[in-house]
């Protein structure tokens, strides 16, 4: 048998196609999606958790739940990628919000925590490069929004607030955060249209 | 809702922002209209690219292996057979009420191995992983008591009549082991556990305790650890740590002598 082929081959597989493969029980396709997108998963939810434990946590789930019920997916409704970080952003903001914020978040606000973050230029070397380029596109887009769009954007994508809670804790009118959020995301998907249409998320 | 009150929503609903009647209704908006539903799944991809700004850590390997594990792990589905050994090996005669327990050890058996899927608060789910395999090694010591000839059991009662929760406590003198099994039990609060007691004519003792899931629970007992002739069986809720003395007993039960 020849192992080491075989496997490149799983790299090669689209991740619709080894999704199909996941619902007949193959347990490469499912290391195969684990290595594609394991770090974009723990990453994502270490992001929003702030805490790596509680993010290995999250990752364990969503992924053992991707093995069990990978029916969970519907590829009709649109591509796996976004699906899966939908999934585990939504995921990990529950935790979050199951925890009453208690650890972390009296400690710091979260506009506070994202002043903190490392700068995102690095791209791991590792990543895959297709998702590479996507995420350098997302940056650059990111970085194009006026401060103050993007500071709502990020508390409220990844510090799981809504726009009421936004405004309160900013101490910002309700209607500027709406009005924030719309210009900022319009500009986001202008940036992202050729990705969007293309599919590639 | 109109269309044009869903579109100025649709970025706040993308990043998980609106409130929660904002979404009620936008969700079911596009459920019948296709312009919107396509806006929406528009301004979702958008948003789940913003995840891919975030600074990128590798996962350790170790939560790799944890999780292909477990996808072998998952493979392993033992439930029906159980099932099927805990009906063999009922003693004949044992009667309605036995084969009424060994119908619900092996449901206990299924729900356990599968409601981990359903459930939608995950929080135990790590933990129930890592103790899978101990729980197993209990069901199997659960039905080498309902295979032995001599065994026993005895109902116990929920002192509040309202309460649904049920219980069966099991013994075989010649197997030394006893089990209780619980059904339809309160979830407990973080930092509890059930704890079962056994009361004898001058002392109370600690049996061990227990952890639900999804109102099953379960303790396996070997008789030498128990006194020899009590008077009561009951289960209390206590600290993590378990009580000394036991607090008020929810579910309770008298031997007859
Ligand atoms: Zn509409």
């Amino acid at each position: 048998m020849n192992v080491s082929s075989s496997d490149s081959d799983y790299a090669e597989l689209g991740d619709e196609e080894l999704m199909q493969r996941l619902h007949h029980r193959d347990q490469r396709a499912f290391e195969a999606i684990f290595d594609r997108y394991g770090d974009l998963v723990y990453s994502t939810a270490l992001r929003v958790l702030r805490d790596t434990q509680l993010a290995e946590d999250v990752s364990q789930e969503i992924f053992v739940r991707l093995w069990r019920k990978p029916q969970s997916y519907v590829a009709e409704r649109g591509r796996f990628l976004t699906w899966l970080i939908s999934v585990t952003r939504n995921r990990a903001v529950d935790e979050v919000r199951s925890r009453g914020r208690r650890q972390r978040h009296e400690t710091a606000s979260p506009e506070e925590q994202e002043r903190e973050l490392p700068a995102s230029d690095s791209i791991d070397p590792a990543l895959n490069a297709q998702l590479a380029e996507q995420a350098r596109i997302v940056r650059a887009a990111l970085a194009e929004l006026p401060p103050e769009q993007r500071e709502i954007i990020e508390l409220a994508y990844f510090g799981g607030l809504t726009q009421q809670e936004i405004s309160d804790r900013l101490d910002q009118p309700l209607g500027t955060v709406k009005t924030r959020i719309r210009l900022g995301m319009q500009k986001l998907r202008a940036a992202l249209a050729p990705q969007i249409r293309s599919e590639q998320i | 809702m109109k269309c044009e009150q869903v579109r100025d929503l649709l970025d706040a609903y993308a990043l998980g922002a609106a409130e929660a009647d904002e979404a009620n209704a936008i969700e079911e908006h596009v459920a019948d209209c296709v312009r919107c539903w396509s806006s929406l799944s528009e301004a979702q991809r958008a948003a789940a690219s913003i995840a891919l700004s975030t600074a990128f850590q590798r996962a350790p390997q170790s939560l790799r292996n944890r999780i292909l594990d477990e996808a072998q792990r998952g493979e392993r589905r033992v439930a029906p057979n159980l099932l099927q050994l805990a009906r063999r090996l009922m003693p004949v005669g044992a009667g309605v009420v036995a084969a009424g327990a060994a119908a619900s050890l092996g449901f206990a058996i299924f729900l356990q191995t599968e409601v981990s899927d359903l459930r939608s608060d995950n929080n135990q789910l790590v933990a129930e992983i890592e103790t899978a395999d101990a729980r197993l090694s209990q069901q199997q010591q659960l039905l080498t008591v309902l295979s032995a000839p001599d065994f026993q059991q005895i109902t116990l009662e929920a002192r509040d009549p309202t309460s649904p929760s049920t219980a069966v406590y099991q013994w075989s003198d010649s197997g030394g082991t006893a089990a209780l099994l619980c059904n339809n039990l309160a979830s407990l609060q973080q930092g509890q556990v059930y704890q079962v007691w056994l009361i004898t004519e001058v002392d109370s003792y600690s049996a061990g305790s227990f952890q639900t899931w999804d109102g099953i629970g379960q303790l396996s007992m070997d008789l030498d650890d128990l006194p020899e002739h009590p008077i009561a069986i009951g289960v209390s809720i206590e600290d993590t740590d378990g009580a000394v003395e036991p607090g008020e007993m929810f579910l309770f039960a008298e031997f007859q002598q």
